[in-house]
């Protein structure tokens, strides 16, 4: 698949951005802060329904721009894909807090906003969208999958798995609630003020969804593995044997007895102690650890390999080529790894990566790329 | 609360204020609906508000059913030809409308005010379900229908009611999944509502 139209409107820096995508290469030049990574941004946003950057999503608006429309950002993409194309919208909109909002007091303090998502014209939820457009963002940030927190790695699992699944997308939802009343309900019968046996229909949602969860983690996770290896080896001059393993909380097996085991302790705590919540994923290079032993080097040709096998994977899954978004990560590899990567993702249908500097590039490469600079929210060819 | 705005006279950003609790108002809607009122003939104006005393003076809530109403018992439970066998479980007062628009459902109905919340710390003695029990006692009924919404806290209601009626040996049925995933009864439409109502099943 490939967008070949992108607009813009009062998006981050873009007051208006009308842009024909070409397919295969994209190469986009620009200094800091000019909109290259606003532009990969606004592709993710378009096909999952979220930014990879920001908390505040208010800062997607572009609040200076003296024009109609003032305080909605707008963004669509035209999609060609297998089976279709399809028109993509998202308007971005800053939505006032409700009373009960206000009322509560959330420490949120910023103002939320509200997406209206239309597919081909026609309203959806966000549940809908994801799954639309296939990408797959590499990032600086990549390496934190492999040496930060475990929500980084459950968050990367839900993310990917949604994009491929929209069955996935809709249990991971559903499992979020559950979590939510159950939480609340451990404390409730911790203070006495409610009965333990309303945890029954909560305990076998719980159950019910997140055995789907850590099912499909589980299948991903071994595809994963399998297209990683071998792509980790050639990376590394066949010295590293990359090895992803996915570690859920529970088996699916064991979940209702072991929720049983932790009743007491969960009431006290007034959490949910067992649960793909609690999941996470390691990153074993020669059997050793990389999340603890691993130097950033090779946590950041891991998380290459990561997302180099993600491309593979989706790619299998949907029967179609994902859209790769490459953001500034050519600064960081040496010259091999560097050659080595743009070799192996040529193929695909769709490329856009930004850079501050086009001498990353061999002019080989350079050839067969649309070259276009960014600059102060404006996009044009080179 | 902060409403960006020009500065008002008092009276006006109190009414503006009190519009902005209703649900769906903005306060874009707030304002537009507060410079109409100021726009109104003063008579109506005068019978809006006591149209609103009204509601609260007058409406109460129905001894057998829990629904709203102006004569104790309601005209539903009071009415001639309703099949007095048959009581379907609703969350709120609104969702009697659509089942009513169906006609093809002649029994009577309870009111539950509520679903289980554990978040909104609600939970099953703050909901109408001991006055449905009593009603369950007399021998009478022979179906009770769920119609909580299909959503996780209608379904947690649906399950705690089916065990606590259960051991009475009453029949129990919940509407069929017609019912657009996650959609309320408030805004199912009657055709889809007919096809959920007959194609109920016992649970
Ligand atoms: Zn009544």
């Amino acid at each position: 698949m490939y967008i070949e139209h992108l607009s813009l409107i009062n998006f981050r820096n873009y007051e208006r951005l009308e842009l024909e995508l070409p397919s295969h290469l994209m190469v986009l030049q620009g200094d800091n802060a000019q909109g290259k990574t606003n532009l990969l941004e606004a592709i993710y946003l378009l096909a999952t329904a979220r930014s990879h950057r920001t908390a505040t999503e208010r800062e997607l608006i572009n609040w200076s721009a003296p024009r109609e429309g003032l305080g909605i950002a707008r963004l669509l993409a035209q999609v060609q894909k297998r089976g279709g194309n399809i028109r993509v919208e998202i308007a971005v909109m800053a939505a006032y807090p409700s009373p009960e909002e206000v009322a509560t007091a959330e420490p949120s303090g910023a103002t939320h906003v509200q997406k209206r998502i239309r597919i081909n014209g026609i309203p959806r939820r966000a549940s809908d969208l994801v799954g639309q457009i296939n990408v797959v963002l590499f990032s600086s940030q990549d390496i934190d999958l492999i040496g930060g927190a475990p929500s980084l790695r459950r968050r990367y699992l839900d993310l990917t798995n949604s994009q491929v699944n929209s069955r996935y997308l809709r249990a991971l939802q559903r499992y979020n609630k559950v979590l939510l009343q159950r939480n609340h309900l451990l404390r409730l019968i911790g203070e006495r003020r409610a009965a333990a046996d309303q945890l029954d229909f909560w305990d076998r949602e719980l159950v019910g969804n997140g055995s789907y969860l850590i099912n499909e983690r589980q299948l991903m996770v071994a595809e994963l593995n399998e297209f990683a290896l071998p792509i980790h080896h050639q990376l590394t001059a066949e010295r590293e044997k990359l090895g992803i393993t996915y570690l859920p909380s529970v088996s699916v097996m064991e979940f209702q007895d072991r929720l049983r085991e932790v009743r007491e302790k969960e009431v006290a705590l007034g959490m949910s102690l067992v649960g793909p919540h609690r999941d996470d994923l390691a990153f074993l290079v020669n059997d050793v650890d990389m999340n603890v032993y691993g130097s950033r080097g090779q946590q950041r040709t891991i998380a290459l390999s990561l997302k180099l096998a993600e491309a593979r994977f989706m790619h299998t899954r949907v029967d179609d080529h994902p859209i790769l978004l490459l953001d500034d990560v050519l600064s960081e590899l040496d010259a091999a790894r560097r050659h080595h990567l743009l070799g192996s993702i040529a193929s695909y249908q769709q490329l856009v990566i930004t850079t501050t500097d086009l001498d990353r590039f061999d002019s080989a490469f350079l050839a067969e790329a649309a070259l276009f600079q960014v600059s102060e929210g404006r996009v044009r060819p080179l | 609360m902060n409403i960006d705005f020009v500065p008002t006279a008092q009276p006006v950003s109190r009414l503006i204020e009190e519009f902005h609790k209703l649900p769906g108002i903005g306060p874009k809607t707030a304002q537009r609906l507060t410079y109409f009122l100021i726009r109104m003939p003063q008579e109506e104006a005068r019978a809006l508000a006591e149209a609103i005393l009204a509601v609260k003076d007058k409406i109460i809530l129905c001894s057998i059913c829990q629904n709203i109403t102006d004569s104790d018992p309601c005209i539903i439970c009071c009415g001639e030809g309703r099949d007095r066998t048959k009581i379907c479980v609703v969350e709120e007062p609104l969702d009697i409308l659509p089942l009513e628009r169906t006609r093809e459902y002649k029994g009577l109905y309870h009111v539950l005010h509520g679903v289980i919340s554990p978040m909104d710390g609600i939970g099953p003695d703050d909901l109408k379900i001991k006055e449905l029990l009593s009603r369950l006692q007399g021998g009478e009924v022979e179906e009770v229908i769920l119609a909580t919404n299909p959503n996780l806290e209608g379904e947690a209601t649906a399950m705690y009611l089916q065990r606590l009626i259960t051991p009475l040996g009453i029949k129990m049925t919940r509407l069929a999944r017609g019912l657009p995933f996650g959609a309320d009864l408030e805004y199912a439409d009657e055709v889809t509502l007919i096809r959920a109502l007959q194609g109920r099943q016992e649970v």
